[in-house]
């Protein structure tokens, strides 16, 4: 944007001023104080944006004038802006367009500055202007390098440091190592367990050796004890063989053997003592059998009579009285009478069969009657008179078309002349129609018309107007009507024509179909004669000979179908005698089976009697009542035979009774008994003697069985052979002898129990840790907790480094920049520099590691901080970091004129030319309004030779100098 | 099942099956792995030896012949008492049902390692450092011959598998080694050997550990004969992701017929990148990361005792400065906290958040920056610069060492590898461009 022009209104000392064609480069505005440069300075930024405050307005109108006036530019694409702006309280109007995104306060540090600004750093640090510097050209956002690099160094800190002691790692390590020093504690546990595993083995070892000799202890101690708690019996057993002996002293021999005899037959004689009520009753129960017998026996000898001789007892008992044989007989009943009615019926049927055959054999001998006059006669085949029919039908079809074909002929005969009359008629109408057509051509059709034309035309001199059109007139009708005549009579000719053609075709057709009629007579006629040859008569018979042949033809067929209505007749008649008889030959079968099954029954019947012993003719029902008698016989019988069997038995038992008493009498060498009535008193006497020998016998037992008692209780403490062992231990210890022992015993097993006590404990306790260690998932807890703390060592680590990395890249990425990458700002502003200072300063440094800072190095690199520059040199730097910021501005927006207020006063006159020498340079980029209140400022900008155009302010005025 | 009547020490046809498993590694910890809760603590300390009871629930339920352990059941460092008193609890359990067991000892777990002692059963077989063969009976008769070696100390470098001889062509043999087939890189180059010795041996079936991947490997022109690594019984990091477990192997008349993999872990990993790219919020982001764990649990990704989750957060958006300004560990906690309550309300276990690596980045065009001439573009200049110096990270890396006087710090610093450092370049780009640029990473 370049300034073109400007008109002041009314603001502070200016009233209807005006500046124009300001030019490029560098427009001057010199005058001495309170000329009024300040104020068109606040003019021209206040045109562009416009006033944020009242307060800003103090520029009023001091010499009249509406506060405010206009103020036209160019644009770098050409076009033009205009701004008029009149300040009022309610002036709200912000920047114009043509100043593009550029904030006023930018604005103010960057383009229209004085020297307050100028030597102000914080203009250049703050906002968007130090952005600008360090990190829009680092390509940073909104936060800074220093803040990130912070960030990062900060981090890394809380994490760790070389002399942290808490941070995180730490943590994490110290984490790591308690862990650590668990596992190796558990891992201890390996010597533990195998120590554990050894003292139980010794243990068990020892328990084992001590159970056996407590073992050994207890099985002494059980002994004494033993040997204690049989003492009693012991004693016993010597006072009980000492009494044994005693007894078996007082007796003799001959009383011992009579008394081992009876005790050796003690069981007999207790049987008989026991058998001698049941010997009574027996006694009792012979007379009563010996009754019962004799009724049995006499109502079997009534039935025997009543069977009759022959039957005796055994034949009674073997005749099968049973239910099967009751319900053969009557089935053989049952059977005879069924075939005896089988044989009834079949002898009916045979008969009936056998007169059906014989009526059946008179019928077909009938029919037989009926055909024989047929056959003597000479009859012709069905064919032959059907052939005979079939070539009259045809002849007399011959004749008809014959007939037909022949009138046809006769008629197209007729219609031929007629069609050659209607041809001859029509060729004359045509030929007189054409001639009449003809006839009304020509010229006159046309000559009339054209004489009384003519001659109307030539009366006209003596007829006046009207013969003229008389004539006309006349000559029109007649024109009219001939032409009429003429086209009625070409109709006509040529309705004649087609009528000609028409007929010509008529006669063409009937002379075609009389040719068609002829040679369909002809024909017929062929037929004809081929027919009447076919039935033997010649071309010229008549249709009776035709009759006649056909009434002998259908007379034959009668004859022939009569012959075959006999014929199938007989042939059914001959299977009806075929079939009649066929079953009269099954029908006398049947008859011989019945007969032949009705003997075999009566053969079976008489073979089943003949078995049984029966008479061969018995009926079925005598032989049933036969049955009941010889069962009733049986019955009797069988009873007689039991109580005859059951009288001996009891007779038996009674004599076996009597003979054992007197064989036990007998070997006792006593009497024997002579008959039953005695026999109660010798039992009586053998159980008085028995009852005697066995108290002698029980008091000896007596004697051995306690002595046997007595050992037996000893032997069963003393399980095997110790019995006697245990016998002997008696005999020669006393029993304080033993008692002393087992006080003995009793101490050393309790001493061993005690030990063995102790060595349980300690193996359960030993146990108990092999078993709490068995068990024991602490490794692998421990080993998951060591991943888990290596994880987060690892994490942290790997975090720790990830900054350092991250510190590290940007410190490469800082160095780089600041050593090879200025931005283009600080490019230009150490160009400036270098030519304010005449090469002292040859290089502006922006340091992004370090917020606000601004460095200048020598041609050697060497550096120096702001601070540490000169107060000239420091505004340089200022200028030329401006420098650089309008130049970098300017490159990619609209460049806006830069606006600069005595800003080198402090400057020495080499580099205050210098410094106008390199503002000159800028204008080439933008636009440069000096305003100096210095001659020789002026003159420094002058001698540049890039001043456009010089103005002077004065008394309120603005006057171009050049 | 065709059945030939033997007399003892006469080879019978039955059909049978077998459990392998390998690099159990009981009791070892998650390397790698920060518990973030005692919850997931005890979790991850007992998920191997919960993988071990699995594997003895699968042999009972299975009713398996016996069940094969091929090397790595412990790490030596982690065979904890309480590891092996799990164990033999574990085989004891197995021997009272029947079921006897064959223990190789692999590189981790070599014969010289320190073993508590226990009273074994006689149905666990434990292989010394010569081969030794097992017959093994199902019902009276001889179904089988396991034959293994142990190793006797860690690094065997020797090919143990050419000690076996090759076995009879009539019993169904089973070779059990820790090794290295085809000399898997990804492994340490144990018992190295090759496929063409695995086809030379003439077992029916190598029963192999050491490489935590389940493989099949089908030696050329024998159908009928494999080697198997059934892979580690459960995951223990991050990178051990997917279904751990162990092969049921099932043999018909005499020749084998299925080699089924069964999962027996207990908590299975899923790495999971998210790119945050046009989330909203951290609420869009956790629907996000619920979604996908949900997904990968209806598919049957994870068994019903737990899901670990690690999270790759990548992309530029407003994640990322949720990210940035409440701090990665926050985050967790937090993403960590809904996953939980978002897998209680499913009723699907245990959803457990690890960590999420943080590789979000500050919405900015870099190359745009770099093209730049500005203190940024400088910046990432030397980011770029120093990424693809290795002398000018070993530098860096020196000049910061001495900033650290714990040794355990100064390893973790010196164990970084290039790629690590490289990583940690492009971290520090972005946190100085964070901070550059406005993002104010607060932590």
């Amino acid at each position: 944007m370049k300034i073109e022009s400007a008109w002041i209104d009314g603001y502070g000392v200016f009233h209807d001023q005006a500046i124009s064609d300001l030019g490029e480069g560098v427009v001057l505005f010199s005058g001495a104080n309170e000329a009024g440069k300040s104020t068109l300075l606040s003019f021209i930024v206040t045109m562009l944006y416009g006033s944020r405050r009242r307060a800003e307005n103090s520029y009023e109108p001091l010499a009249g004038g509406r506060h405010g006036g206009v103020l036209h530019a160019e644009m770098a694409d050409g076009s033009c802006e205009s701004v008029e702006r009149y300040f009022t309280a309610s002036d709200k109007l912000g920047a114009v367009q043509a100043v593009g995104g550029m904030s006023r306060d930018l604005y103010t540090s960057i383009f229209a500055f004085g020297l307050n600004e100028l030597v102000d750093l914080s203009t250049l640090t703050g906002g968007e202007v130090s952005s600008r510097i360090f990190s829009a050209g680092a390509g940073l956002g909104a936060s800074t390098y220093a803040e990130a690099r912070n960030k990062v160094s900060t981090e890394m800190d809380r994490l760790y440091t070389r002399t942290s002691r808490n941070r995180p790692i730490d943590q994490a390590r110290r984490e790591l190592e308690q862990v650590e020093a668990r596992i190796r504690e558990i891992r201890r546990q390996r010597d533990d367990y195998s120590r554990l595993v050894h003292s139980i083995d010794d243990n068990s070892k020892k328990q084992s050796e001590l159970q056996a000799k407590m073992d050994d202890l207890k099985r002494k101690q059980v002994w004494l004890q033993q040997l204690l708690a049989t003492r009693p019996t012991w004693e016993s057993l010597v006072v009980a063989e000492q009494n044994l002996n005693r007894l078996t002293q007082s007796r003799d021999s001959e009383t011992e053997q009579r008394d081992a005899l009876l005790i050796s037959m003690k069981a007999r004689i207790s049987a008989i003592r026991h058998n001698l009520e049941r010997f009574k009753d027996h006694v009792d129960e012979t007379s009563k059998l010996q009754v019962q017998l004799d009724q049995a026996q006499a109502n079997a000898d009534v039935a025997l009579g009543k069977l009759g001789p022959g039957w005796t007892s055994d034949r009674v008992a073997a005749f099968d009285t049973s239910i099967e044989a009751r319900q053969r007989v009557r089935r053989f009943r049952e059977g005879l009478q069924s075939a005896e009615s089988a044989c009834n019926v079949a002898g009916a049927v045979r008969d009936a069969a056998r007169e059906s055959a014989q009526a059946a054999v008179r019928a077909c001998r009938d029919i037989e009657a009926e055909i024989q006059p047929y056959e003597s006669g000479e009859l012709p085949t069905e064919e032959d008179a059907r052939a005979r029919l079939d070539g009259v039908n045809a002849a007399q079809a011959a004749m008809g078309a014959l007939r037909e074909a022949r009138a046809q002929s006769e008629a197209s005969v007729g219609s031929l002349d007629g069609a050659q009359r209607a041809m001859t008629a029509a060729s004359e109408h045509r030929r007189q129609a054409e001639q009449l057509a003809r006839s009304s051509s020509g010229a006159g059709r046309w000559l009339p018309p054209m004489l009384i034309l003519l001659v109307s035309v030539v009366a006209t001199p003596a007829a006046g107007w009207i013969s003229p059109l008389l004539g006309i007139a006349a000559s029109a009708y007649l024109w009219f009507s001939s032409s009429s005549r003429h086209a009625a009579a070409v109709k006509s000719a040529a309705a004649a024509t087609r009528a000609y053609q028409q007929a010509a075709e008529d006669l063409a057709a009937v002379q075609a179909r009389a040719e068609a009629a002829r040679e369909q007579a002809m024909l017929a006629e062929s037929r004809w004669e081929q027919a009447t040859a076919r039935v033997g008569l010649k071309a010229d018979a008549d249709e009776s000979a035709l009759g006649r042949i056909a009434d002998r033809a259908r007379s034959d067929l009668a004859v022939l179908h009569s012959l075959a209505g006999l014929r199938i007749r007989f042939q059914q008649a001959r299977a009806e005698v075929e079939r009649t008889e066929t079953a009269s030959e099954q029908a006398s079968e049947a008859l011989a089976a019945s007969r032949a099954e009705r003997e075999g029954i009566r053969r079976a019947w008489a073979d089943w009697l003949r078995g049984v012993g029966l008479d061969e003719s018995s009926a079925p029902e005598s032989v049933l009542d036969l049955i009941d008698v010889v069962e009733s016989a049986n019955a009797s019988l069988t009873s007689a035979a039991g109580y005859r069997a059951l009288l001996e038995q009891v007779r038996q038992k009674v004599k076996a009774f009597v003979d054992e008493l007197n064989s036990v009498r007998s070997g006792l060498k006593l009497d024997v008994v002579p008959d039953g009535n005695a026999v109660p008193a010798a039992v009586e006497d053998l159980i008085t003697r028995l009852s005697l020998a066995e108290r002698h016998e029980d008091e000896g037992l007596r004697a051995r069985n306690e002595l046997n008692a007595l050992r037996e209780q000893i032997d069963a403490s003393y399980p095997g052979e110790s019995g006697a062992k245990a016998r002997d231990h008696h005999a020669e210890h006393t029993a304080a002898q033993i008692r002393q022992d087992a006080a003995e015993l009793e101490e050393a097993l309790n001493q061993a129990e005690e030990e063995l006590r102790a060595l349980a404990r300690d193996q359960g306790r030993l146990i108990s840790e092999r078993k709490a260690i068995e068990g024991d998932d602490a490794l692998a807890m421990a080993l998951v907790n060591r991943e888990t703390a290596r994880r987060e060592l690892e994490q942290l680590t790997r975090k720790w480094v990830r900054l350092a990395v991250c510190s590290s890249l940007m410190d490469a990425a800082v160095h780089r920049y600041e050593t090879m990458r200025q931005p283009r700002v600080m490019q230009d502003a150490s160009s400036a520099l270098a030519h304010m200072t005449g090469g002292r300063w040859t290089k502006v440094v922006a340091r992004v590691s370090e917020l606000n800072r601004i460095d200048v190095q020598d041609a050697n690199g060497a550096s120096r901080r702001t601070h540490q520059l000169s107060y000239g040199t420091q505004q340089q730097l200022y200028l030329a970091v401006r420098c650089g910021l309008v130049r970098e501005y300017s490159a990619n927006a609209e460049p806006l004129p830069v606006i600069i207020d005595d800003v080198l006063v402090n400057f020495d006159p080499e580099r205050a030319h210098a410094a106008a020498r390199v503002m000159a340079d800028l204008s080439q980029v933008c636009q440069v309004l000096v305003f100096t209140c210095h001659p020789h400022m002026a003159s420094h900008f002058l001698n540049t030779g890039m001043v456009s155009s010089h103005f002077r302010l004065e008394g309120g005025k603005i006057r171009r100098v050049s | 099942m065709s059945h030939y009547s033997y007399q003892t020490g006469v080879f019978a046809l039955q059909d049978f099956c077998f459990v392998h498993a390998a690099d159990l590694h009981l009791g070892s910890p998650f390397a790698g792995v920060k518990a973030s809760s005692p919850q997931a603590a005890a979790a991850l300390a007992s998920a191997t030896v919960q993988a071990l009871d699995n594997i003895v629930k699968l042999c009972t339920s299975r009713r398996a012949a016996f069940l094969v352990l091929a090397g790595d059941v412990f790490d030596s460092e982690a065979a904890g008492i309480g590891a092996q008193y799990h164990l033999f609890r574990a085989l004891s359990s197995l021997a009272s049902s029947g079921i006897p067991s064959f223990v190789a000892w692999g590189n981790h777990d070599p014969l010289s390692a320190w073993r508590a002692k226990f009273n074994w059963p006689s149905e666990v077989h434990f292989f010394s450092s010569e081969v030794e063969s097992f017959p093994v009976q199902l019902n009276g008769c001889r179904i089988a011959t396991v034959s293994g070696i142990s190793y006797e100390r860690a690094e065997v470098t020797e090919n143990l598998m050419r000690r076996f001889e090759p076995r009879s062509a009539r019993e169904f043999s089973v070779g059990v080694l820790h090794c290295n087939v085809g000399g898997a890189t990804e492994h340490a180059n144990y018992s190295p050997c090759t496929v063409d010795d695995l086809a030379a041996s003439a077992f029916d079936y190598w029963a192999l550990g050491h490489v935590h991947e389940h493989r099949i490997i089908r030696p050329p022109d024998q159908s009928d004969r494999v080697a198997v690594y059934p892979g580690c019984a459960q995951g223990r990091n991050p990178r051990e992701t997917g279904p751990k477990g162990c092969c049921v192997v099932k043999v018909s008349s005499g020749k084998l017929s299925d080699v089924e993999f069964v999962p027996v872990d207990t908590v299975r990993w899923m790495q999971l990148q998210v790119d945050v790219g046009g989330m909203e919020g951290l609420d869009e982001f956790i629907a996000h990361v619920a979604r996908r764990c949900a997904h990968f649990m209806e598919d049957g990704g994870a068994p019903s005792a737990g899901l670990a989750l690690r999270i790759i957060a990548v992309g530029r958006g407003i994640v990322h400065s949720i990210i940035s300004h409440r701090g990665v560990a926050e985050v967790e906690e937090s993403v960590r906290s809904a996953l939980e309550q978002e897998a209680q309300a499913m009723g699907s276990g245990w959803w457990w958040l690890e960590c999420i690596d943080d590789r979000t980045r500050t919405e900015v065009d870099r190359e745009s920056l770099r093209s730049g001439a500005s203190l940024v573009s400088d910046l990432i200049a030397a980011a770029d610069e120093l990424h693809d110096d290795d002398a000018a990270l070993e530098n860096l890396m020196n000049s910061i060492m001495p900033d650290m006087v714990n040794s355990q710090i100064r390893a973790i610093i010196s164990d970084m590898t290039s790629d690590d450092l490289r990583e940690l370049v492009h971290e520090a780009e972005a946190m100085a461009l964070d901070l550059l640029l406005g993002e104010g990473r607060s932590s």
